[in-house]
């Protein structure tokens, strides 16, 4: 068992492009830690760099006491489970899974029991005799894991292990390889693109772009206390709504003005004084929005539009709403965007009224009428507001 | 198809134009297989033949080379080749050779496309590119410069000097890197976590996953080592590290002018064609596909 | 070991780093066979590069006090100083050229052909392939005594051509050129003054024009016959690549069978095309074994290649350097064709540009075919 420190590392590349700049992180004994980000973020580098198999440029990196920064991958004491899973071909799945431990020279007698112990593990007792295409992919992916497991290591290290597996089998062994590490309490890194699993299975997540952490928290921080636009965005499906508001003071208190509509700024937030008279960014999460026709008495805390296109979830739905507000377009808040096909919709549909009007999700319960082209007010959950500087998209914060 | 016909409603008109293009259809199968059959003749029939002169005596095979059938049929042929003990020791020196040549380039030939897949160093870009402008070097005109090293070496008339010189082949090696590199990165680079060595991970992952590619170097290596002439004549001289191919060459042009005694060539020939058609029916499928790989985007 | 250089870090610098020694490695899984081609290969050439500037006669080591430097003595005697040695050479060159002439057309040829038939999804195809290709992994040893015996005054073809009621030629023992058969056929069996009197590197024009001999047509007919299957594999990957898509959309839009060959299977497997006759170029200008097994050059020199005669030159007559300069000028020849050739390929060519809207067409050893071997089939 062991921590895990990076120090200013950096890794730049051949080309001068730096893939991950100044990275600052550390990871407890037996944490689980999440790297996130999307494709190029330098999450897969940051691993690769601890895992030997990539150089470092600057910094220091430790596992322990130790710095590793030149130490060859078999001397770091870490497994790693790969995104092909890298199963030895020609082996039988004992073999794969002992190979590490002949390498250590291990005893025989020895080696055979902790291979059993951990094809227990990982339920593939009855599968040892086989070789890796004889087996299905959920299997595989086991396999890789035990080959991880039976190394006793200081820190499992995983690359997207999950991502070639379908949609059932993801949910499957996500659960199964956080039981399995809060089993062995293993410290580890864990590097993936896909948000959903760094929220359920970190203890935190690291959310990085290009190169750079943008934040490190624990997953339900990071939804509700995104330290910038690009995390606000990229954290939460569907994605979180951001309009441009201009601040301003009404009274005692302030208000963010979004096209006709008028937000009330809840007490308690003395940074965003500063702000008064100027332009920023209001995050909206989709369920903080609401139909509320029936409450309606118009005026304060409310979005009006046309309901564009409605999705039923079942439980819930989501409604695709065009209100007359300016969508903010910044690059961090498009590159945050998960799926890159609602991306380019959302771009479409945002820039086609000249930036006079945004389309804004709102998550609403099933029972909720809307239909689309008909015209909807929405009110909005005026203490889940969050707000950002338009010009360096950081939080701002309370 | 005629069903199909049959189903169709309308006048014969359609019936009778579309059995016509199935007739057409079935016509050009046939011719293409008449065409077919015609050449496979040409190409199959000269090794028919050589093998039934080869059981011909001399007269016949003058008097009537054409007959697949020997009359009378005689193994005097072999009897003579194997009289003395010439060919038997032809045949062993080429046993050696091939069998040297071959297992030793598959070895080497591996090596060297590892490390110029995957080993990082520096000159390993100069490495590659000597080897490839090394390939480009037709072979016949080394055939002098090979014989003035192979005498400066000292291992003239040596199967050293038979040997060594076949040991590398480029081409080899360039299929051997393109293979490597087509192997997943994290294969390898697993075995480096597992505590792997360098060697190691070539000789106990890689290796075994590049099975493929080491048959078709073995087959190219052998079925080039096996044929091989033009290099055993420039590296020995003397008669006792003949091989098969510079034995039976030697049979062969001695006597051109005098006496033909075809049987006997023919049986040579057809004795020292009998590993590389075996080798050769065995890994068909795969000698067919790694000549048309031999040619890579 | 790398552990407790990692305690401590001053020694940093001499560590192995995250790559352990894959320099080092590196080199050694490389050496033997950097030493083989530098001793077998790379020294050599230089040293028969000095052995073609040399007098050297055989005796001794060419590096020894045997050898000495004459300059371009050895390529000036053959290129420019009449006698036997340019007559011979200047024959030689003929033969090789006149062979090539006729084998790369005919073997690119034949073998497209035969790629074209056996790419239909038909019946035992492979059967037909396997026929096809096996002269091409026999040796040259095997199948030439197979060509003298086919070939012979008395053997199977002059017998099928009495069947036919024509007397066959003695082909091997016959240096007639075919361009003078067919000459004298025409009433023409002397040579025009003009022709007879020049020379051009100690052979007439009159003889530089006498076409392939007869018994060099029994070699060009023994090439095609063993490489004709190679080339047809090569082919066929390339056939292969073609999408059949193309093929189907052709023949909707009422394609023939032949326009569909004409305009869709060539422009497509053009890069192909170049390569084999690149190929075949390097390979026919390399034509030893064959001469060596069969004739040693006979009859009246009309097989004598420039190969063979730098071979014979060399370890027969013992002029060395000679024989050297033969094989420089000889790789000379298959340089410059090489690098022809190459140009052409590269030629800003509308088809391989128009190729790129097919995505499929990557397949197979297609569009800037890189050639892998290009000592080629001999």
């Amino acid at each position: 068992m062991a921590t895990i420190t990076f120090e200013q590392v950096t890794k730049v590349y051949g080309d001068g492009y730096p893939a991950v700049s100044d990275l600052d992180l550390e990871v407890a004994d037996g944490e689980f830690v999440v790297l996130v980000g999307p494709s190029g973020c330098g999450k897969t580098t940051a691993l690769r760099m601890l895992a030997g198999l990539e150089e470092i440029s600057d910094g220091t990196i430790r596992i322990g006491e130790r710095i590793v920064n030149n130490l060859p991958p078999r001397d770091r004491d870490v497994a790693m489970v790969f995104q092909n899973y890298a199963l030895y071909p020609h082996m039988t799945v004992a073999e794969n899974i002992g190979f590490a431990l002949k390498m250590r020279k291990v005893p025989k007698a020895e080696a055979r029991k902790r291979i059993e112990a951990t094809a227990r593990i990982i339920g593939l007792l009855d599968h040892l005799n086989r070789k890796p295409r004889q087996l299905s992919g959920g299997q595989r992916q086991r396999v890789a894991m035990g080959r991880a497991i039976v190394r006793e290591p200081q820190v499992f290290l995983m690359d997207e292990p999950l991502s070639n597996l379908d949609a059932k089998l993801r949910v499957q062994m996500r659960a199964e390889i956080s039981r399995i590490q809060r089993q062995l309490h293993v410290t580890t890194v864990y590097v993936t693109h896909d948000q959903i699993e760094a929220m359920t299975m970190g203890d935190r997540v690291a959310v990085l772009r290009h190169g750079v952490l943008q934040q490190l928290d624990a997953p339900q921080r990071l939804y509700e206390r995104p330290a910038n636009l690009f995390v606000a965005s990229f954290i939460g499906s569907p994605a979180m709504n951001v309009l441009e508001a201009s601040l301003e003071r009404d009274g005692d208190g302030l208000v963010a003005r979004v096209g006709e509509a008028v937000l009330p700024v809840a007490d308690g937030r003395p940074a965003l004084g500063g702000y008064a008279g100027r332009r920023i960014a209001v995050g909206i999460r989709p369920e903080g929005l609401d139909e509320a026709a029936a409450r309606s008495n118009g005026g304060h805390g409310r979005l009006r539009g046309i309901v564009r296109a409605v999705e039923a979830l079942g439980p819930e739905q989501l409604a695709y709403v065009e209100v007359e507000a300016t969508p903010v377009l910044a690059e961090e808040v498009l590159e945050g965007l998960v799926d890159a096909e609602e991306a380019q919709d959302l771009v479409e549909i945002r820039t086609e009224g000249d930036g006079a009007s945004a389309v804004v999700v709102a998550r609403l319960h099933a029972s909720t009428r809307v239909r689309p082209e008909e015209v909807v007010e929405l009110s909005v959950d005026l203490s889940g507001l969050h707000f950002f500087d338009l010009e360096t998209g950081s939080a701002i914060s309370a | 198809m005629s069903g199909s016909a049959a189903t169709v409603p309308e006048g014969s008109a359609a019936l009778r134009s579309e059995s016509s293009a199935v007739r057409r259809r079935r016509l050009g199968k046939v011719l293409s297989y008449g065409v077919l059959i015609v050449i496979a003749i040409v190409y199959i029939f000269p090794f028919v033949i050589a093998v039934a002169t080869s059981f011909k005596t001399d007269p016949n095979a003058t008097a009537d080379p054409l007959a697949l059938r020997p009359a009378p049929f005689t193994t005097s042929a072999y009897h003579e080749l194997f009289k003395d003990d010439d060919f038997l020791l032809w045949i062993q020196n080429s046993v050696i050779v091939t069998l040297s040549v071959t297992f030793l380039r598959v070895f080497l030939d591996s090596l060297a496309g590892y490390a110029l897949a995957r080993l990082r160093f520096r000159g390993r870009g100069a490495a590659f590119a000597t080897i490839v402008a090394v390939m480009a070097v037709p072979s016949v005109v080394l055939l002098i410069p090979k014989f003035l090293m192979i005498r400066q070496l000292g291992i003239y008339n040596t199967y050293y000097g038979m040997i060594i010189p076949l040991l590398v082949d480029a081409a080899g090696v360039f299929i051997m890197k393109n293979f490597f590199e087509s192997i997943p990165v994290s294969v390898e680079e697993s075995a480096r976590i597992d505590g792997a060595s360098i060697f190691r991970t070539y000789w106990s992952i890689v290796l075994p996953m590049a099975r493929p590619a080491l048959i078709t170097i073995f087959i190219l290596s052998f079925q080039g080592s096996w044929n091989e002439l033009a290099h055993f004549i420039i590296s020995a001289q003397s008669n006792s590290l003949n091989t098969l191919t510079k034995g039976v060459a030697q049979l062969a042009s001695g006597q051109l002018g005098s006496g033909n005694r075809y049987p006997l060539k023919l049986a040579a020939s057809v004795l020292m064609t009998i590993p590389v058609a075996v080798l050769f029916f065995v890994f068909q499928r795969r000698i067919m596909n790694a000549s048309a790989g031999a040619v890579k985007e | 070991m790398a552990k407790s250089f990692a305690s401590r870090p001053l020694r940093r610098l001499r560590e192995p780093g995250i790559r352990g020694h894959q320099a080092g490695a590196g080199w050694l899984f490389l050496a033997p066979v950097i030493v083989i081609l530098g001793l077998f290969l790379i020294l050599p050439i230089g040293m028969a590069l000095w052995v073609s500037f040399s007098d050297w006669n055989g005796n001794g080591s060419p590096l020894g006090a045997n050898a000495h430097w004459v300059g371009l003595e050895n390529y000036r005697h053959l290129l420019t100083e009449p006698g036997l040695d340019q007559s011979n050479f200047g024959t030689a060159l003929r033969n090789n050229v006149y062979y090539v002439i006729f084998v790369v057309p005919i073997q690119t040829a034949v073998a497209l052909f035969l790629a074209v038939l056996v790419n239909r999804r038909i019946r035992g195809v492979s059967f037909f392939r396997t026929a096809f290709y096996f002269p091409s992994v026999t040796s040259s040893v095997a199948i030439t005594i197979l060509f003298l015996f086919l070939f012979s005054p008395t053997g199977v073809i002059n017998k099928l051509l009495s069947y036919l009621g024509a007397t066959g030629p003695s082909w091997l023992y016959d240096p007639r050129g075919l361009f003078h058969i067919i000459l004298g056929q025409l009433g023409v069996s002397q040579a025009p003054a003009s022709l007879q009197n020049g020379l051009f590197l100690g052979v007439s024009y009159w003889d530089w024009l006498a076409g392939p001999s007869v018994a060099m047509c029994v070699f060009i007919l023994m090439a095609v016959f063993t490489t004709s299957g190679t080339f047809m594999l090569l082919f066929l990957a390339a056939l292969q690549g073609i999408d059949e898509s193309i093929n189907e959309a052709a023949e909707l839009d009422g394609a023939t069978e032949w326009k569909k060959f004409r305009y869709i299977t060539v422009p497509m497997i053009r890069p192909m095309i170049f390569t084999i006759v690149t190929l075949g170029l390097i390979g026919t200008w390399q034509i030893f074994d064959q001469i060596y097994v069969g004739t040693k050059g006979s009859p009246s020199n009309t097989t004598l290649t420039p190969a063979f005669l730098s071979f014979n030159t060399s370890f027969n007559s013992n002029e060395w350097g000679v024989g050297a300069a033969i094989a420089f000028i000889l790789f000379a020849i298959i340089v410059f064709f090489t690098v022809v050739a190459r140009l052409a390929t590269r030629n800003p060519d509308r088809v391989p540009r128009r190729r790129r809207f097919f995505p499929t067409t990557s397949g197979g050893g297609q569009a800037g075919s890189r050639v892998v071997s290009a000592g080629g089939p001999r």
